[in-house]
């Protein structure tokens, strides 16, 4: 079947509307009103070192987001049950198999995944060769390396935790 | 909200809103937080073709939020001044930049002949008598301007800790191996800045770039990225800034990794694509709402052919063509609809209608506003590159004011990276394994798919 188009109407309607449209004064006229956005996260801790870190972030406030300090196959699926974000955090390069357990799970049930590997020893480019970084790969779609745990919570606050 | 906590330990305890964050990153005027990092720095003024020769007119230059004037004076002396003359405040874009040569070099103000050396010195008051010495009691501020590359750059900080100069590779290569451009951004620097740091809009804003583009087709490198619109993310922090390493499936047991560093703070380089000369930006605010993008393409180990060239010269890759007249406004632009094509777009030729790589990334971040109000904007963890890179910048902004402490990219160390793409085992570490090839060494051809 050929279908015809005509162009007129997609062309655009206003000469110099881009112009007219970047100013300052028309962006005032942007609707204030935020779109709706949260994300319902997860946050698990690969070893005893982030454990601590995950309490410490448990205890701010959060829209919908459950911190997990210790991870336990037996209830990963409920964990992650209406879930749309699962960050993992490392300090250590012991968290291999946690990591493959919640990936898979995020892979199986569509979720996204995020990872931290927290430099505590200030490594800098060296910790990017670490095992903890190299057992994350696969599983985060996301992988920071950084000696800040401040961009955890900055990354979750983005993201609408 | 969560927010407030955020940036805590950057100010030292004191919590900080989002809207207080977005204010510190985008002014960059005299006494703001992040204009006294940019003047850390030495940062790209103008295009040493502005000023060829001795002589040459003297060019109004806007950087930082402050007004000047650069010239040449005679003896091919750059001086970078205050735009305005000390006596009644003319500008001296009107001024003559005088070719006598039995008279001292200096550009005099047009209004009652003052006239200043490239170091803003007056050096001549023609009211005063003969002998009177009046003239060396005034002067302009002024700053350095040096030839670095294509480039004339500036260091508008205190005087007593002016840093070496820059060593980024594609100013310091051969000029027949290097080409840079520049062009006039209508939107604060930042916005300008992060769309060089995301590396995930490339398959879908400049898809069709990356088959028909002189510049950048041809490369295997391009079908993976088309054949793989989900790339993974890592990133992490460098000396001088972050490496942003972003994957895609490749071959059987294989990753094709496109590694993005950012120098801070306002450096990016796009990873290469097959022999293609490497490209990337310096992005430098005018004022709040304006930014000049100085964008260069190079090769470490070849001269640039005369069909490169051309292709650089007629606005293919990331360069863009120009309106007729100097201005280095770009020939599409926001009073244009950046000549919007929706048939092309229908077709597939263009993904949003714009023509070209660098007026599709300027087209839609100049529709975000001249300063994009970020407590608005949803982020996704694929954004963590540019979060990270606002936190770095707001720390070391911070830092700098509260304890003097030298940001990251001051050091010309920093300065030499180099982009690399790269086809990896899935267990390899981007990091350690292109260790070398994301060092500039001299003579050694760039890493690329």
């Amino acid at each position: 079947m050929t279908v015809t188009v005509t162009t007129s109407y997609i062309r655009p309607t206003l000469l110099h509307s881009c112009a007219w449209a970047a100013t300052a004064k028309e962006a005032a006229f942007r609707i204030d009103k935020p779109p709706a956005y949260v994300r319902t996260s997860r946050v698990f801790a690969l070893d005893p070192g982030a454990a601590g870190v995950v309490r410490d972030l448990a205890a701010m406030p959060w829209h919908d987001t459950r911190f997990i300090p210790a991870f336990d196959a037996g209830t990963l699926a409920d964990e992650l049950r209406d879930a749309d974000l699962a960050m993992m955090i490392a300090t250590a390069d012991d968290g291999a198999a946690a990591a493959h357990a919640i990936g898979h799970a995020c892979w199986e049930r569509g979720i996204t995944t995020a990872g931290v590997v927290l430099d505590l020893g200030g490594l800098g480019l060296r910790r990017a060769a670490t095992e903890a970084v190299a057992a994350l790969r696969p599983h985060a779609r996301v992988l920071l390396v950084t000696e800040d745990r401040g961009d955890i919570v900055e990354i979750l606050g983005e993201v609408g935790a | 909200m969560v927010l407030q906590f955020a940036w805590q330990s950057a100010k030292g305890g004191t919590p900080m809103l989002k809207q207080e964050i977005n204010e510190l990153l985008t002014r960059t005027g005299p006494g703001t937080e992040m204009g006294d990092l940019f003047r850390q720095y030495w940062i790209p003024a103008m295009l040493a073709e502005e000023l060829p020769e001795p002589g040459s007119p003297p060019v109004r230059v806007k950087l930082l939020s402050e007004r000047l004037i650069a010239f040449r004076d005679s003896a091919g002396n750059y001086g970078l001044i205050d735009e305005f003359c000390a006596h009644r405040g003319v500008s001296l874009w009107f001024g003559n930049n005088e070719l006598d040569s039995g008279q001292a070099p200096g550009l005099r103000c047009a209004y009652h002949g003052w006239k200043y050396d490239t170091t803003g010195q007056c050096i001549e008051v023609p009211s005063e008598p003969d002998n009177s010495t009046f003239c060396r009691k005034v002067k302009l501020t002024s700053y350095p301007l040096v030839k670095v590359g294509d480039i004339l750059w500036t260091y508008m900080g205190d005087p007593d800790k002016q840093p070496a100069l820059p060593e980024y590779e594609f100013c310091t290569v051969p000029s027949e191996q290097s080409y840079t451009s520049k062009r006039w951004q209508e939107c604060n620097w930042l916005q300008a800045l992060e769309g060089g740091i995301d590396s995930s809009h490339v398959s879908w804003l400049h898809n069709a770039g990356l088959k028909n583009d002189p510049l950048f087709k041809g490369s295997r490198g391009n079908e993976y990225n088309l054949n793989d619109m989900r790339p993974f993310f890592e990133v992490v922090e460098s000396d001088g800034g972050l490496l942003v390493g972003v994957r895609r499936n490749a071959e059987e047991g294989h990753y094709y990794w496109r590694i993005t560093p950012w120098v801070m703070p306002a450096f990016t380089m796009v990873p290469p694509r097959a022999d293609h000369p490497v490209h990337g930006h310096f992005w430098v605010p005018i004022d709040d709402e304006n930014c000049w993008v100085f964008t260069f393409d190079y090769l470490p180990v070849r001269a640039l052919t005369e069909a490169e060239l051309a292709a650089m010269k007629a606005g293919h890759g990331v360069h863009n063509e120009y309106e007729p007249g100097g201005t280095y406004r770009p020939l599409q632009n926001r009073d244009n609809d950046y000549m919007m094509d929706r048939d092309a777009q229908r077709r597939g030729e263009t993904f949003s209608g714009i023509k070209g790589i660098a007026m599709q990334d300027a087209s839609l971040q100049e529709s975000m506003g001249p300063i994009v109000d970020r407590s608005k904007e949803r982020l996704v963890s694929a954004d963590s590159g540019i979060i990270k890179a606002r936190r770095k910048l707001v720390a070391a902004a911070v830092e700098l004011r509260e304890k003097g402490i030298t940001p990251p990219g001051v050091d010309p160390v920093h300065h030499r990276v180099r982009s690399v793409a790269a086809v990896l085992p899935q267990d390899a570490s981007f990091v350690e394994a292109c260790r070398e090839d994301l060092v500039a060494t001299p003579g050694v051809r760039q890493t690329t798919v």
